[in-house]
């Protein structure tokens, strides 16, 4: 065993006792950290959209004189007008403009990628077991949640091959998050053990 | 016009957007809608960054209240809106370039306290999933069966032990991630796809208006 | 036996049982051998094929609470990049990246490897779907200033790069959203980039259809895929350590399963 001897070590490894310690029952310690993070989180956050907003707005605006950008920075500003119960319905402006943007993007990416480009990679040649299942797997499961129509004979059959595919999709994904959960307790153990005890 | 003017600004930025890269798609080279939709995504960059104030303002308003009446618990919001405080002044300082001093200050304090407090909320998760394992994952009927030996098989397949006790658990993870996974999951994404191109639509159609709603 | 108590067990007692798990073998491995799967082969291959003096782009898209699922990936990628000779770009659409990229260099910066020449961390970019479009299509036009505050331009790495196109190889190290889905949506479809992943385990499942179709290239799977991306590139590190704990941790999931099971299908029987 190696003790560390640096400061902020220790910091993190009893900030991660502190957290753990949750899982035993909550008490003030786990309260105070949690607030800190919050806080730090929130802290840490403002700090580096403030480089953003200098960087893309401010820079732009006052050295090489584009004045357009004020449109967006009024827009960023009225954002707080909900805060203010007179103006409130002013904030409806950048939120309409974020999610009229975000809708022009999304509707172009996502029938390329996600629908188009998933559709073409489904139809393969029917020479081979793992194909068959692709091309007649997604067709079921695509049936399933076609209400449409009711779910009777063939579709009723088509249907069920696909409930029991997504079962094991739901199956796959449960194993993938244990794993991924596993992995995050080794990262805090590593800390613990690791870094701070050096027993690692 | 406290709803007509946010319906206008969504249809009019949203096919603007659309239509640049659509007919820019479609001759291959530069269209003066592509200019006006970059600008214009170029400002949600702009925007966003403003946004991330809001989350602080409203901390502010509810623990700044809490420590001014000296509620319980006081003390933790006392402890957050000092952290806030903190970390923005000394992240600014080395963002700005105030010196080495700053930037490792706000390495070290990044590394040591936002880093291990976060990383621990989550790993709690495993926790839970542990506990979830043992007391909800039942085999209750077929269907329930079959996602349970599914989930068993990829988490012996995906561990080294599991290769140690059969070489073809690996193979047999390798397949169910690889086959019936990606015939589901890309099934689900081809429907939310429909969905969210439904959804985008009606938005700029102004038929979806739920983000409008709240403020009168 | 009383089925019912088992079923009802303390849950302090899994708790416990799950520490131990993990971290006994993490104090004294059991040295289990790790195989590497063809996905990570895949994705060394294309890294490998990289000549020296190009350039890659690493997207950080994570936070302290999927890092440990990812950060070991990014590290694993980065020494095999350094130690070819290639160049290394971070970049970052969640607050928290730009933190992990000055993780990422710090060692190599005490070895007297040199910011702007070897590697540069662009920082963070807010905007989400919006930022990656952007910056997909015009790099040097939506960051003119570095994380350290230096001008963009005047860092030799960043020479002749004008877009991701520019790039030998854009890797998404992602726990969520904004991240892979994003990249494949707005820079990997309209430009065809070069795009490959690493992901946290929990969205492995998710991004599968997109390495079917080959919008992304090859992916690394969560702690598990750094620990292959380590022994494929000869560099056993700490990932692998990591291995026999998660191993253990597998099996004692499975041993609550079955035997929660057990006491479920006794208790019912007796009943």
């Amino acid at each position: 065993m190696n003790i560390s001897t640096d400061i902020w070590t220790w910091i993190a490894a009893l900030g991660t006792i502190a957290m753990f310690s949750f899982i035993f029952k909550e008490n003030p310690v786990y309260r105070w950290c949690e607030h800190l993070y919050v806080g730090a989180a929130a802290g840490y956050a403002i700090s580096v959209n403030a480089k953003s907003i200098a960087d893309k707005a401010w820079t732009p605006l006052t050295q090489d004189g584009k004045i357009v950008l004020l449109i967006p920075c009024i827009f960023g500003i009225l954002l707080y007008a909900r805060f203010i119960k007179s103006i409130a319905w002013l904030s409806r402006w950048p939120m309409s403009f974020l999610v009229g943007v975000g809708s022009g993007l999304a509707i172009f990416g996502v029938v390329n990628s996600q629908l188009l480009q998933q559709i073409k990679a489904t139809l393969l040649p029917l020479n081979s077991i793992n194909n068959i299942i692709m091309v007649f797997g997604v067709l079921s499961i695509l049936l399933y949640f076609f209400f449409s129509m009711e779910h009777r004979g063939a579709v009723k059959y088509g249907a069920s091959v696909g409930r029991w595919i997504m079962m094991i999709t739901f199956g796959v994904s449960f194993g993938n998050v244990v794993m991924g959960r596993i992995s995050l307790l080794l990262g805090a153990l590593e800390r613990i053990l690791g870094d701070w005890l050096g027993m690692v | 016009m406290r709803r007509e003017i946010p319906l206008v600004i969504t249809f009019v930025v949203g096919m603007i957007v659309l239509l640049a890269r659509i007919f820019t798609a479609a001759d291959g080279g530069e269209f003066i809608l592509a200019k006006w939709a970059g600008e214009l995504t170029d400002w949600v960059i702009i925007v966003s960054a403003f946004a991330v104030g809001l989350a602080s303002v409203n901390l502010f308003r509810i623990h700044g209240d809490i420590v001014a009446r000296k509620r319980p618990g006081w003390i933790n919001s006392l402890t957050l809106l000092a952290a806030i405080v903190v970390f923005a002044v000394i992240g600014i300082a080395a963002r700005f370039g105030a010196g080495p001093f700053f930037s490792e200050l706000n390495q070290n304090l990044y590394d040591s306290i936002i880093s291990p407090l976060g990383a621990a909320m989550f790993a709690i998760l495993a926790f839970y999933i542990a506990s979830a394992a043992y007391r909800a994952f039942r085999m209750r009927n077929l269907e329930a069966s079959v996602m349970l030996f599914a989930a068993i098989l990829v988490m012996l397949g995906r561990a080294p032990v599991g290769e140690l006790i059969w070489n073809q658990f690996p193979s047999i993870a390798n397949w169910l991630v690889d086959i019936p996974n990606t015939v589901g999951q890309r099934a689900i994404m081809i429907g939310a796809a429909i969905g969210g191109f439904a959804t985008s639509l009606r938005i700029l159609l102004g038929i979806e208006r739920g983000h409008l709603g709240g403020v009168e | 036996m009383d089925w019912k108590k088992l079923q009802n067990i303390d849950r302090r007692i899994i708790y416990i049982l799950l520490i131990l798990a993990t971290a006994v073998p993490m104090i004294r491995p059991l040295a289990i051998p790790l195989s590497t799967g063809p996905s990570v082969h895949k994705f060394y291959q294309i890294m490998d094929a990289i000549p020296a003096g190009e350039k890659v782009l690493f997207s950080l898209d994570y936070a302290p609470s999927g890092a440990p699922d990812v950060h070991p990936q990014a590290l694993a990628v980065m020494k095999h990049m350094m130690n070819k000779g290639v160049g290394v770009v971070f970049i970052s659409f969640w607050e928290a990246g730009p933190m992990f990229g000055e993780q990422l260099i710090r060692a190599y910066e005490e070895q007297g490897y040199e910011y702007g020449v070897h590697f540069a961390n662009l920082g963070y970019v807010p905007g989400g779907e919006s930022a990656i479009k952007r910056f997909g299509e015009d790099v040097a036009g939506q960051v003119s200033r570095d994380f350290r505050n230096n001008p963009v331009s005047s860092l030799p790495i960043m020479q002749g790069i004008k877009d991701t196109r520019d790039f030998a190889a854009v890797i998404c190290f992602s726990a969520g959203n904004p991240g892979v889905q994003e990249w494949v949506r707005q820079v990997q479809g309209p430009l065809g980039i070069n795009l490959l992943a690493g992901a946290v385990t929990v969205s492995v499942p998710q991004y599968m259809p997109y390495v079917d179709a080959g919008q992304v290239k090859a992916m690394l799977a969560g702690l598990r895929g750094a620990a292959e991306y380590e022994t494929v590139s000869g560099n056993p590190g700490p990932s692998v350590a990591k291995m026999d704990a998660q191993s253990l941790g597998h099996l004692i999931i499975i041993a609550f399963i079955i035997v929660g099971n057990i006491a479920f299908f006794m208790d019912k029987k007796k009943q």
